[in-house]
């Protein structure tokens, strides 16, 4: 009876998950296989595999500067936001975590204040700084607001982490005569590999996908990153959904290889970071 | 303490740094020199400190207890300070705060941007926004998705999450394809859905015409487009806060579940009355971040919908967007923008303030 219940059970499980499994992934395979599509086949077999391999659609994307260009600016936002995000902020965690001084929550709860509101609220203010001072148009006038957006939940992440590292090793490198910026360097940030990792993680996903900061900010095509350079794509060609849709799977293509070979890293990071902010 | 000393804050440790470790007795013995206090082997003091020194015994300061802590600050815990806070407070201060209290200044007058601010407009900004009908709406959609993220997508996420949260392979593929949606861009996941819902082309088209029906616009009917809009936003995060669950699930103490198998429980009741209950906080957790990605909510919005059709679909961020930042209009947007932020931590406190204090009791 119990042996009968629980493949039953095991029946049903495997059922509901292939279903929602079906669900969840229903879109992402009709967005691939309709870049290969002609317009007629499209109309009439969404889900399909195409009655005709179509590939000027990627072809034309794939071989065109722009495409390339766009997912460029990305690549350099993210790379300097994420690895500025862990610069600044394990610098101002070390102090806050291992220097004890009067102010010191003050100081810690300023910076977590970030987490409180969503960037949209500070925008037009964040707009007219950046307009001052001459960043317009310019990677930095994207990457110094979202250094300064992540600056919250990566001090509180990795606040905690610092300081939860034994104290033996600080007192000793202390009776050796280490200085506390080379006990940064020494012995935080080498100890710290996972908690900078999830900072990382956190930055780079929020980075690689930012719409409002670019949108606001980068007036210039040729800086596009990714999200505007699809929105003006699709604005051109409207409903010409096989083109849009060959150019949605291509900037799909990054995100999904990286995250397949980092599945484990990155789920981990963007819960745990979440749990632990 | 030493906390009253005039000196900047960095300059001033307390007793629990390595300096008053037991094997450094510095601070309790006045009468050796400060220098010689000082660990001797590397130690090296900061240009002109040995100056500094001199010049205090030739006026005769009297030798302070506390000294060799303040030498030492000054060589190595506030250079560090000094070296390693400046960045980020001033990069957090320059795009974080100032704004938000400038906007709040900026609130108070019609302003395009250009120049310096003239025109005093009062509350004006304020009483049309909170007067418009479609910041109401705009609200309105928030919450919204607030209400189905808790009664179905939480729902969802948590009985998936109890079906995958264990190690085997299979819970393994399928935790990170339901992750998926999660980590794409949410532009990307509001055009994927613009097509999906295509009257013309799309899924739903295709699933109209097997019926032998003529699709209708979802997204350019009122109501089926905010129907539309709240299933893209469960599709797109319900793989984030089953990871959540999961996390959670896996953190549940093996014991409680061995003893409730000795005890004779069926997988439901475990489930129920064990499992369930442990979760609560992570519920509470999800659902927090539930609250704050619907404050967030934005690109997906326009992607999707552009707020229309009737700015029907609007959230409040994208209502700022379309209504205070595209057409320039700094007072306005900024009195929006202040709105969404009291919004945002009256929202947070209370939130916290209701289900989270148990959490720090435990």
């Amino acid at each position: 009876m119990k042996e009968q219940r629980s493949s039953l059970f095991v029946y049903y499980r495997w059922l509901l998950l292939l279903l929602a499994s079906g669900l969840c992934l229903l879109p992402l395979w009709a967005t691939v296989v309709g870049g290969f599509k002609s317009p007629g086949d499209l109309r009439t077999n969404a889900f399909g595999l195409p009655r005709q391999w179509l590939t000027e659609n990627y072809v034309s994307i794939a071989t065109g500067g722009r495409f390339w260009q766009m997912l460029g600016n990305s690549a350099i936002i993210a790379f300097f936001t994420v690895f500025l995000t862990l610069l600044v902020s394990s610098m101002a965690s070390f102090v806050l975590a291992h220097i004890h001084f009067a102010g010191k929550r003050w100081l810690a709860n300023y910076l977590a204040l970030g987490l409180t509101f969503p960037f949209a609220t500070a925008v037009l203010p964040v707009f007219i700084r950046v307009r001052d001072l001459g960043l317009l148009d310019s990677y930095w006038g994207v990457i110094l607001p979202q250094i300064a957006f992540n600056l919250g939940f990566a001090v509180v992440l990795l606040q905690g982490f610092f300081s939860e590292l034994p104290k033996e090793l600080f007192e000793a490198a202390f009776v050796d005569g280490c200085s506390y910026t080379r006990m940064f360097w020494r012995i935080t940030l080498p100890l710290s590999l996972p908690i900078l990792a999830t900072v990382g993680v956190l930055a780079l996903v929020g980075s690689w996908n930012e719409y409002l900061l670019p949108l606001v900010m980068i007036n210039d095509e040729g800086l596009y990153p990714w999200p505007l350079g699809i929105m003006q794509y699709q604005g051109q060609y409207g409903t010409d959904w096989g083109k849009v849709l060959a150019f949605v799977s291509l900037t799909l293509a990054p995100a999904v290889i990286f995250y397949l070979m980092a599945q484990k890293y990155i789920i981990a990071g963007l819960t745990s970071g979440a749990v632990k902010g | 303490m030493p906390g009253d000393s005039k000196l900047p804050n960095c300059l001033e440790p307390t007793i629990d740094t390595p300096m008053a470790s037991p094997d450094r007795p510095a601070p309790a013995n006045p009468e050796r020199s400060p220098v010689s206090t000082i660990t001797p082997r590397v130690q090296e003091d900061p240009p002109g400190l040995a100056e500094a020194r001199q010049v205090e015994q030739l006026i005769g300061a009297k030798p302070n207890r506390w000294r060799h802590v303040k030498d030492f600050s000054r060589s190595s815990q506030m250079r560090a300070c000094l070296l390693f806070l400046p960045p980020a407070l001033l990069i957090f201060t320059l795009f974080v705060t100032w704004p938000v209290v400038e906007a709040a200044y900026y609130s108070f007058f019609n302003w395009n941007g250009y120049g310096a601010p003239s025109k005093w407009a009062g509350l004006d900004n304020f009483l049309r926004v909170w007067t418009d009908p479609i910041f109401h709406h705009s609200l309105l959609n928030n919450l919204l998705i607030v209400l189905v993220s808790a009664f179905i997508q939480v729902p969802i996420a948590l009985a998936l999450a109890l079906l995958i949260s264990d190690k085997s392979r299979s819970s393994v593929v399928f935790r990170a394809i339901f992750f998926l949606p999660y980590i794409l861009g949410e532009i990307v996941a509001g055009l994927i859905w613009r097509y999906m819902y295509d009257g013309n082309y799309g899924v739903v088209a295709v699933v109209y015409r097997w019926f032998g029906q003529e699709a209708p616009e979802v997204l350019a009917t009122q109501g089926w487009a905010t129907a539309a809009l709240l299933l893209v936003v469960v599709w797109k995060y319900f793989g984030f806060h089953m990871a959540l669950f999961v996390a959670g699930r896996q953190g549940i103490n093996n014991d409680v579940l061995e003893a409730a198998k000795i005890d004779g429980a069926t997988r439901w009741q475990t489930t129920s009355s064990v499992i369930l209950p442990l979760m609560r906080p992570v519920v509470v957790l999800s659902l927090f971040f539930s609250i704050l990605g619907s404050l967030q909510t934005f690109a997906i919005i326009i992607s999707l919908t552009d707020g229309g059709p009737s700015n029907s679909t609007n959230s409040a961020v994208s209502y700022l967007y379309n209504f205070g930042i595209k057409r320039m209009r700094v007072g306005f947007g900024s009195a929006i923008g202040v709105t969404l932020f009291v919004i945002c931590v009256l929202v947070m406190l209370i939130y916290k303030r209701i289900f989270m204090r148990a959490k720090e009791g435990q």
